[in-house]
C-alpha cells in the first residue's frame, strides 16, 4: 500500500528557450492515493505531467514510475497509465463512439470495454453524435473516458474538471473516488484547491516550479490554525473593551476575529463582555479554508 | 510490428470523413468520367485520327495529372493526415500510448503512402475500364485494336515513384507546421517552380519537377522505370523520412 507509484528526485526542467520551469521537484505518490497536484496557472504542473508521461525527456534528476526509470521502461510504464493532458485530444470529425473504439483498437481492447466506459462517463446516449457537436463538458468527459479505457493502475489527469459545470464536477469527483476505492492511483492537477480537497488523500503544492508542500491533506489541514470569531450587539464597543484589556480583535466580515485563543480565554472574554452589558450572539472557532492557506503558502512560502 | 499494424488500422479509422479519403475515391472517378465522356461524345473525331486511342487518352490524362493533379493530391494527403492530429491536438495523446514513437510516425506515413498508391491504382484501373467500355460502346474509335495499356500502367507506376519526393517534403512540412497556408502554399509555389523549370539540365535533382519530366518521357516513350528523377525522388523520400523521425524525437525533447 505504501509503495510509491510515482517518485521524482530533484527533477528540474527547462524548455529550449532556457527558462527553467521545474526546480528540484521531489514528488512521492503512494499506491492507491488520490494525489492533488495544486498550483496556479503557469506553476509548472503540466510540464511536470508531461515529464511523467515521457512527453519531455530533456530533464535533470530521477523520475520513476512503478519502481522503474521512465526512460528505461517507457512502454511498460505507459501501458499501466491512463492520462488526460491539457484538453482532451479528440477527433472532432468522428463520433464519440468512434473516438473510443479507435483508442480501444490501439490498446487491443474489445468493443465491450468501449461500451462500458462510454456508459461510465455518461455519454452512451450521445455516442453517435460527432464530437464537434459535443459541449465542452461532454468533450472533457470523453477525454476522461479515453484515459480510463485501459483500466490503468495509474490515472494522470491534468485539470480534469476544466469546462465542467458543478454537476459535472461532482460526477467526476464521484467517479475518481470510486476508481480509487477499486485501487487505482490517481494523480490530478488543478489550480483550484477547493475543487479537489474533498477527494484527495495527499497533496502537493507547486509554485513557480518549486514544491512548497507535500503530504497528506490532513497534515495541511492541521496547518490551518483554528481561530475564534465573535459577534456581539455592538462590535465597535466590544473592540474598545478588548483593547482596554490588552486583547487584539480585528474585523472579519460581520464578526471580530480574536485570533488563536484557548477556550479558557474565550470564556473570560465572554464573561467580561456580558459584565459590560453587551449581548454575545456568537463565539465560535473556525479554521482557515485550505484555499486561504493555499494562497498564503504560495504568496509567502515561509508561512509553512 | 503488431503495434505498427494496429496503428495503421487506427489511421484508416480516423480517416473517415476526411478530405484525403474522399479525394482518393472521387477524384479518379471524376477524371476517368470526364475522359470517358470526351471520347464517347467525340468518337467520330477520334475515329478519324486513326491513331492509338490508348495513347491519346493517356496523353490527355497525363498532361494535367503530371503538372497539377498528382502533386496537389500528394500535398492534400500529406496535409490531411497530419492535420487530423494537429486539429485534435492529439499528438501528445498518441505519444503517451504504449507504442514506440517510430510505430506511430511510420503508421501515419504508411497510411498516406497507401492513399497515394490507391489513388494511382484506382485512376489507372478506371482508365483501363473506360478504354474497354469504349471498345464495346464505340468500336469505331479502335480501343480494341491496340494493346498499349501496359505502357500506360508502367507510367502510372513511374508517376507514383516520381511523386514520392514531393509527398515526403510535404509530409514533413505538414508535420512541422500546424496550419494550412505554410505547407500547402510552399508546396504550390514549388510545384509551379517545378513545372516551369522542368526542362533545366539539373531539374532532375528537384523533386517538384519529377512528374513533369516523367510526362515528357512518356511522350518520348522512354520506358526506364528508374530514371534519374525517380532515383532522386526515392532517395529524398528515405532522407526525409529519417529527418521526420528526428523531428518526432525532437518534439519530445523540446
Amino acid at each position: 500500500m505504501n509503495q510509491n507509484i510515482i517518485e521524482t528526485e530533484n527533477l528540474s526542467f527547462a524548455y529550449s528557450s532556457g527558462q527553467p520551469v521545474l526546480h528540484q521537484l521531489s514528488l512521492q505518490v503512494k499506491q492507491g492515493a488520490i494525489y492533488g497536484f495544486i498550483g496556479q496557472n503557469g506553476a509548472g504542473k503540466t510540464t511536470a505531467i508531461k515529464v511523467l508521461l515521457t512527453l519531455l525527456d530533456r530533464y535533470e534528476g530521477q523520475v520513476r514510475a512503478f519502481g522503474a526509470d521512465i526512460r528505461e521502461k517507457r512502454l511498460e510504464i505507459l501501458s499501466r497509465i491512463g492520462s488526460l493532458v491539457e484538453e482532451p485530444g479528440l477527433y472532432h470529425h468522428l463520433t464519440g463512439w468512434e473516438n473510443i473504439v479507435n483508442r480501444a483498437l490501439l490498446l487491443k481492447l474489445p468493443k465491450s470495454r468501449a461500451q462500458e466506459v462510454i456508459r461510465q462517463v455518461g455519454l452512451h446516449d450521445a455516442r453517435h453524435k460527432k464530437v464537434n457537436a459535443y459541449s465542452q463538458g461532454m468533450r472533457q468527459r470523453l477525454g476522461i473516458g479515453l484515459a480510463l479505457l485501459g483500466a490503468p493502475e495509474l490515472l494522470i489527469l491534468d485539470e480534469p474538471t476544466n469546462s465542467l459545470d458543478p454537476n459535472g464536477i461532482r460526477e467526476v469527483r464521484e467517479l475518481l473516488t470510486q476508481l480509487a476505492t477499486n485501487g487505482t492511483t490517481i494523480f490530478l492537477s488543478s489550480h483550484v484547491l477547493s475543487e479537489v480537497e474533498k477527494i484527495v488523500s495527499d497533496i502537493g503544492i507547486i509554485h513557480q516550479g518549486r514544491l512548497l508542500f507535500q503530504g497528506p491533506i490532513a497534515s495541511l489541514r492541521e496547518k490551518a490554525r483554528e481561530e475564534a470569531f465573535l459577534d456581539t450587539s455592538d462590535n465597535q464597543r466590544c473592540r474598545e473593551i478588548l483593547e482596554q484589556e490588552g486583547l487584539q480583535a480585528s474585523q472579519s466580515g460581520q464578526k471580530l476575529n480574536l485570533g488563536s485563543i484557548g477556550r479558557e480565554e474565550a470564556s473570560r472574554i465572554n464573561a467580561l463582555l456580558v459584565g459590560q452589558r453587551l449581548k454575545v450572539y456568537a463565539l465560535e472557532w473556525s479554521r482557515k479554508s485550505l484555499e486561504q492557506l493555499f494562497f498564503e503558502i504560495t504568496n509567502s512560502p515561509e508561512a509553512l | 510490428m503488431k503495434l505498427f499494424w494496429l496503428a495503421l488500422r487506427s489511421e484508416f479509422l480516423k480517416s473517415r470523413r476526411t478530405l484525403a479519403l474522399a479525394t482518393t475515391a472521387w477524384l479518379p472517378a471524376f477524371i476517368a468520367g470526364l475522359i470517358f465522356a470526351l471520347f464517347y461524345f467525340k468518337s467520330e473525331d477520334f475515329a478519324k485520327m486513326g491513331m492509338d486511342p490508348w495513347n491519346i487518352m493517356a496523353s490527355n490524362v497525363f498532361g494535367l495529372y503530371a503538372v497539377l493533379i498528382l502533386p496537389m493530391y500528394a500535398m492534400v494527403v500529406a496535409f490531411s493526415t497530419n492535420q487530423v492530429e494537429h486539429v485534435a491536438n492529439a499528438w501528445k495523446n498518441l505519444f503517451t500510448l504504449p507504442y514506440p514513437r517510430l510505430a506511430i510516425y511510420l503508421s501515419k506515413w504508411a497510411f498516406a503512402f497507401l492513399l497515394i498508391l490507391a489513388f494511382s491504382l484506382i485512376l489507372c484501373g478506371l482508365i483501363f475500364m473506360a478504354g474497354n467500355a469504349l471498345a464495346i460502346l464505340k468500336p469505331e474509335i479502335g480501343f480494341q485494336d491496340f494493346d498499349s495499356f501496359g505502357l500506360i500502367a508502367r507510367f502510372f507506376l513511374k508517376f507514383f515513384l516520381g511523386v514520392m519526393g514531393v509527398f515526403s517534403i510535404q509530409f514533413l512540412l505538414s508535420f512541422y507546421w500546424r496550419d494550412f497556408i505554410r505547407p500547402v502554399g510552399a508546396g504550390l509555389a514549388l510545384t509551379i517552380a517545378g513545372a516551369i523549370g522542368a526542362g533545366w539540365d539539373y531539374a532532375y535533382l528537384f523533386p517538384y519537377a519529377a512528374t513533369v519530366r516523367i510526362n515528357v518521357q512518356y511522350q518520348k516513350e522512354q520506358l526506364d522505370l528508374f530514371p534519374q528523377e525517380v532515383v532522386v525522388s526515392l532517395l529524398a523520400t528515405l532522407a526525409l523520412f529519417l529527418i521526420g523521425y528526428y523531428f518526432v524525437l525532437r518534439r519530445i525533447s523540446r
